[in-house]
């Protein structure tokens, strides 16, 4: 491995792209820390006072407390629905294992404004699951008025994140040894201290690391908060939104911005550095035979699929429903058709709004396919460092990124739509071509210098062919991710570009509920199919 | 125009197809440049900045975009910017470099603002003397009234059957979670129910917003989300306008939802449009404005728009007949609800 650290093309290469990458995380930042300190836009000498101020307003510090409450009960609940399901996945052959496999796609390609829309269709007081309620109990009120509260967004979180921690820990699960528990087992343990003792010390990696990183995804959390906290909050990152976009409040929405990125250093440091040792766990073993369920087991897998199809395929399959019905005026009576996605492609100017998903999300997914995998060649055997290296990015929220570019650029305006895409994909793409590169054990490009290859020729075609199917996966990643993403476009977008996950919101909170939901539909499809086959791939 | 913007994407998929790395970055310079300039200027158009149910499907946008085509072979394109509030967002953050002709959609309590920032340029559309002096409150004509009505809370007559009376009653136990409010910051309705309770309660309105909270089911960031859920059953009392049953009558064939005249008196928003100063096609934009209020585009408003047009010689179709006449309307300095708007919705997001 070390030799081909040696080579000294990649290396430099490779180490451009780290300095780089590097940078560009960090120049925003820079940015909004002079704009702040310098009060450029405040227009007061004594702009760090300011800033003090801003944060210890009785506002921001509620903001604070909400952040981490919603983000650390959010983070219980998507374990508590994830866990079960990742024991499943890890033990038994059943069918529908890959689909649950697969939804790990959700939090990345699913936009949070759809859950949103379909959250109100399915919990809403009007919607599916009230009236079933109304109808079976003959209630005269809706019994679940929940989604308006505290507890919506929790279940909109929860329901976004679950599939985090079901494939993390899921895929370590699979992996374990399982003489360890048989033996604590054989030699007299009960099931949950056999479980306590043999396999738990071995899952505490992959499943903090799932907790890190869905408390980090809720931290940021930002659409979902936009649409639904109204009344019950507002999480730092909207109020960076509020601030900077709507009170034109650039110093205050600066210092918020600052303090909420020093925050999530903490918990990406703590990613970082667990990701270590879970990734010696994961390459300890080879997966495990799967089991055929039976018994008990059956009978968890059978109250894991309804509960799953009840509270969490509901709003799906009521969001298909929606995208199929066409209603005349608002809230009209519906009759099923293809009119939205019509309506889409004549009024809602689809058309355009594809050209400019493709527009930003291929250059975006190129660049952070190209960073990713010459940062990911610098770091080989280097796990520590790399593993830092690679989370830093996930702590700059697209907000905040996308703030600091338009501070750097004030006339940037779209063209840095596609750049600072690029870094928010860039972590997950880097990771991905990490992990697969750890799979070549052998070092092929030795033998093909040995042959008279050029150093530089050796290790892009040998390893380039190697890993050209996860190259081509983690590409897809990058692609789901910048295709799928509202807050850098919703921050730098100026004029009339309308990507689709804006053309989504704009439809969303015109509440034009079915055009909305077959937009949605749309975009899943692009960025789901996407995941599947990659999933299907890393099965195989 | 559309086909420019396809074509070059079709490009790097075929290049990418080749699976080498290296070929990519040269695509990728060639796509940002591409991207730094996404439309040529053309001279046959005019781009409206608005909001969300301007250029809904059933709103006016769609309406009288051929007309005007038809009338002076100018294209308009209307670009949604969420509702009012986020509308004159939008315009501050491209002040400099306004990409925008026309603003349609500010009213008059945010008016203040946008006047003082200077974005408008004057202009007086052929046709002006139609429209009636009680409406045109900006003496500069740099905002022209296109329409106006009351703000009203709208009642679900089936879902709930003893409405409230005032403003005061909105407070009782008995709505507990059955009113849909817009957020202020965001909405003109959000800013002008802010100014309804400001004109009624005076200092006291801080008070009020407070013992509403109760009351709230969700405070919604535009006017159409928040009419969509009130429509969607999601609670039977929204924030809206007297002229709302009017659509209902029309479109609905229903007299389900009606519109509420409260004891306290009804405050009137006037909608307004503007010529964005630098505005690109600048000539193009000054013939939108004469055009928008014509007789020929008023006429489509009532049906549309779904308020009272500017231009007093529209005579309003039969579904009007369905509109509140409130009986006693209250007014206040129009600079204040902005100036209170943060601290409105801070009330009713924490109780303080």
């Amino acid at each position: 491995m070390k030799e081909l650290a040696g080579d000294a093309t990649v290396k430099v290469a490779s180490w451009i792209a780290i300095l780089a990458v590097a940078g560009l995380s960090l120049a925003p930042l820079a940015a909004i820390v002079s704009g702040t300190a310098w009060g450029r836009d405040a227009g007061s000498g004594n702009a760090l006072r300011s800033s003090l101020a801003t944060l210890l307003e009785p506002r921001s510090l509620r903001a604070l407390r909400f952040t981490l409450t919603q983000a650390a009960i959010s983070t219980v609940a998507a374990l508590a629905v994830g866990l079960p399901g990742a024991w499943l996945v890890a033990r038994y052959r059943f069918r529908g294992r890959r689909l649950l496999k697969s939804l790990s796609a959700i939090p990345f390609s699913v936009p949070p404004l759809l859950v949103v829309l379909a959250f109100v269709l399915y919990y809403g007081r009007g919607g599916y699951l009230n009236r079933l309620l109304m109808a079976l109990f003959s209630l005269k009120q809706p019994p679940l008025g929940f989604l308006y509260s505290f507890w919506g967004i929790v279940l909109v979180h929860g329901f976004y994140n679950f599939p985090i921690v079901l494939q993390n820990v899921g895929e370590v699960w699979a992996r374990l040894p399982r003489d360890r528990e048989e033996a604590a087992r054989l030699l007299g343990a009960g099931r949950g201290r056999a479980f306590a003792t043999g396999t738990l010390p071995s899952l505490l990696p992959s499943l903090a690391q799932a907790a890190a990183l869905t408390f980090l995804f809720c931290y940021f959390s930002f659409a979902v908060v936009l649409v639904f906290g109204g009344l019950v909050g507002s999480t730092l990152e909207v109020e960076v939104y509020r601030r900077a976009r709507i009170e034109a409040d650039p110093a205050g929405a600066s210092a918020i911005a600052l303090a909420e990125t020093a925050m999530a250093l903490i918990v990406v440091s703590l990613i970082g550095l667990v990701e270590r040792r879970d990734a010696t766990a994961l390459r300890a073993g080879s997966p495990q035979p799967l089991l055929r369920p039976h018994g008990p087991a059956r009978m968890a897998l059978a109250v894991y699929a309804i509960v799953l199809v009840l509270f969490f395929g509901g709003p799906l399959f009521a969001l298909a429903v929606e995208s199929f019905t066409v209603r005349r005026g608002m809230g009209g009576a519906g009759v099923a058709g293809l009119g939205n996605f019509v309506r889409l492609l004549t009024d809602a100017g689809l058309a355009r709004s594809l050209a400019d998903t493709a527009l930003t999300a291929v250059p975006a997914a190129s660049a952070a396919l190209v960073a990713g995998s010459l940062v990911a060649m610098g770091l080989r055997g280097d796990g520590r460092r790399g593993s830092i290296l690679l989370s830093l990015p996930l702590a700059v929220s697209s907000i905040v990124a996308s703030l600091g570019w338009s501070i750097i650029f004030p006339k940037g305006g779209n063209a840095l739509i596609a750049p600072v895409l690029a870094l928010v994909a860039f972590p997950f793409v880097a990771k991905a071509v990490v992990g697969a590169l750890a799979v070549l054990e052998v070092s092929p490009p030795l033998a093909a210098r040995v042959l008279g290859a050029s150093r530089f020729r050796a290790a892009v075609d040998i390893d380039f062919r190697a890993v050209a199917p996860s190259l081509l996966a983690a590409g897809a990643f990058a692609f789901a991710i910048a295709a799928g993403d509202l807050n850098v476009p919703i921050i730098l977008g100026r004029g009339t570009f309308e990507p689709l996950p804006i053309l989504l919101y704009r439809l969303a909170s015109a509440y034009r509920f079915p055009e909305a939901c077959a937009a949605g539909l749309l975009l899943g499809l692009i960025t789901g199919i996407v995941f599947f086959i990659k999933e299907g791939r890393s099965d195989a | 125009m559309n086909l420019i913007r396809v074509m070059p994407a079709e490009g790097i998929m075929r290049s990418s197809s080749g699976g080498r790395i290296r070929g990519r970055p040269i695509t990728l310079v060639v796509f940002v440049l591409l991207t730094l300039f996404p439309l040529a200027a053309e001279d046959k158009a005019v781009i409206v900045y608005t909001y969300d149910s301007f250029v809904a499907d059933w709103g006016p946008g769609p309406a009288i975009a051929p007309l005007f085509e038809k009338a002076t072979g100018i294209k308009v394109q209307f670009v949604s910017k969420g509702d009012g509030g986020q509308l004159l967002s939008s315009l501050l953050l491209e002040k400099n470099r306004p990409q925008a002709d026309v603003a349609l959609g500010l009213d008059n309590f945010l008016a203040p603002k946008a006047l003082a920032s200077g974005l408008f340029a004057a202009y007086s559309p052929a046709g002006l003397d139609a429209i009636p002096a009680a409406l045109r409150f900006d003496a500069t004509n740099r905002l022209i009234p296109f329409d106006y009505g009351h703000f009203a809370i709208m009642w679900d007559s089936q879902k709930l059957s003893d409405p409230p009376r005032s403003l005061e009653d909105l407070t009782k136990p008995e709505y507990a979670k059955k009113l849909i409010l817009m957020d202020p910051r965001t909405s003109t309705p959000g800013l002008g129910f802010l100014a309804w309770t400001e004109a009624v309660f005076g200092p006291a309105w801080k008070d009020y917003w407070a013992r509403l909270r109760p009351s709230v089911l969700a405070m919604t960031p535009g006017w159409d989300a928040g009419y969509g859920l009130f429509t969607n059953g999601e609670a039977p009392l929204v924030l809206s306008y007297t002229t709302s049953p009017a659509y209902h009558k029309e479109v609905d064939k229903t007299d389900r939802y009606k519109a509420l005249e409260f004891s306290d008196g009804h405050i009137a928003e006037i909608e307004v449009a503007g010529i964005l100063a630098g505005a690109p096609h600048l000539s193009n934009a000054k013939k939108f404005m004469d055009f928008l209020i014509s007789l020929e585009c008023q006429n489509k408003l009532p049906l549309t728009q779904w308020m009272y047009p500017a231009n007093a010689a529209v005579v309003l179709p039969d579904s009007y007949s369905a509109a509140l006449r409130p009986s006693k309307t209250v007014s206040i300095d129009p600079g204040r609800p902005a100036a209170d708007a943060v601290e409105a919705a801070e009330i009713l997001s924490s109780g303080k």
